[in-house]
């Protein structure tokens, strides 16, 4: 089991939104959220001469979560060429998302396709960044 | 104990019992609590204003916070590295310099998981960062 430094290069890491082999990208970063850490309630009464505070007993509020931010370059001709994917989808679609380093995989069903931006083209290309999130599931490796 | 320099190259960080390989730093933030509020005790008539430290003492908790980042594997799941850790289970963390003598040994016994950032760059190392939480301190101690 020993360690090995990859690249996304070297490792040949894909990326799959919906089934669609999103091309292009340089760099992939997953963000997974675990739950904030329990509110510490002020239980102080009347007539205490110190603070006392407890751990909310309910736990952390709100749930687990996970963004997926992927960077990379368009070709202006991709949705003619029906080569790299991205603008099959708008903002606002639901799918899963896949991004497999060629040894782990990551997954986040649901993976809501929240934002996508694209800078203007130099040579025919067009830099991008997309962004994926899901507010109730942080995904999960295989 | 005199200081003794050192690098990260011995340093380990153990979480439930798995070690992270590939450490590139370990971040460890320990804050105390705030300190007691001035309450404006001022009224009518003074000349001047007039504070007292809050009577009861300071609100809020000790907090820690620990970061460790690392170069991720492709396989750091299947080795059981870096990516298997739970989120909001508190595990007890052990940042060591075991191959230094008497080293500076830092144990928290409640940390828990609450952010897990892994970047995958197109054509350098990838990185897994880890972020653990506490809503108190924990300890270091000298083991000979």
């Amino acid at each position: 089991m020993a360690f090995t430094a990859f690249t996304g290069k070297s490792s040949g890491t894909t990326v799959t939104y919906s089934g669609v082999t999103l091309l292009g990208w340089r760099k992939i970063t997953i963000e997974e959220k675990g739950k904030p850490l329990p509110t510490p309630l002020d239980i102080t009464d009347a007539g205490d001469s110190v603070y006392t505070f407890v751990d909310d007993p309910l736990g952390g509020k709100t749930s687990v979560s996970a963004t997926v931010t992927v960077e990379g370059f368009l070709s202006v001709k991709d949705k003619a060429d029906g080569v790299l994917g991205w603008l099959q989808f708008a903002p606002g679609t639901s799918a899963s998302l896949v991004v497999d380093t060629g040894g782990d995989t990551y997954t986040l069903a649901a993976a809501g396709f929240k934002t996508l931006n694209t800078g203007a083209e130099v040579a025919g290309i067009a830099p991008y960044t997309a962004t994926f999130s899901n507010s109730t599931s942080a995904g999960g490796w295989t | 104990m005199a200081q003794t320099e050192f690098t990260g190259k011995t340093m380990t960080w153990t979480w439930n019992s798995v070690p992270s390989t590939g450490l590139t730093k370990v971040d460890i933030t320990e804050n105390d609590g705030p300190d007691a509020e001035q309450l404006d005790v001022t009224v009518y008539g003074d000349l001047v204003y007039t504070f007292l430290t809050d009577p009861l003492g300071a609100k809020g908790d000790d907090k820690t916070t620990v970061v460790v980042t690392s170069w991720a594997s492709t396989a750091s799941l299947a080795d059981g590295e870096n990516t298997a850790h739970a989120f909001n289970a508190p595990q007890t963390g052990i940042f060591d310099s075991a191959t230094t003598a008497n080293a500076n040994l830092y144990t928290h016994t409640t940390l828990e998981l609450t952010n897990r950032r892994t970047e995958i760059p197109f054509d350098a190392y990838a990185t897994c960062t880890l972020t653990f939480e506490a809503n108190a301190l924990g300890v270091w101690t000298a083991p000979a």
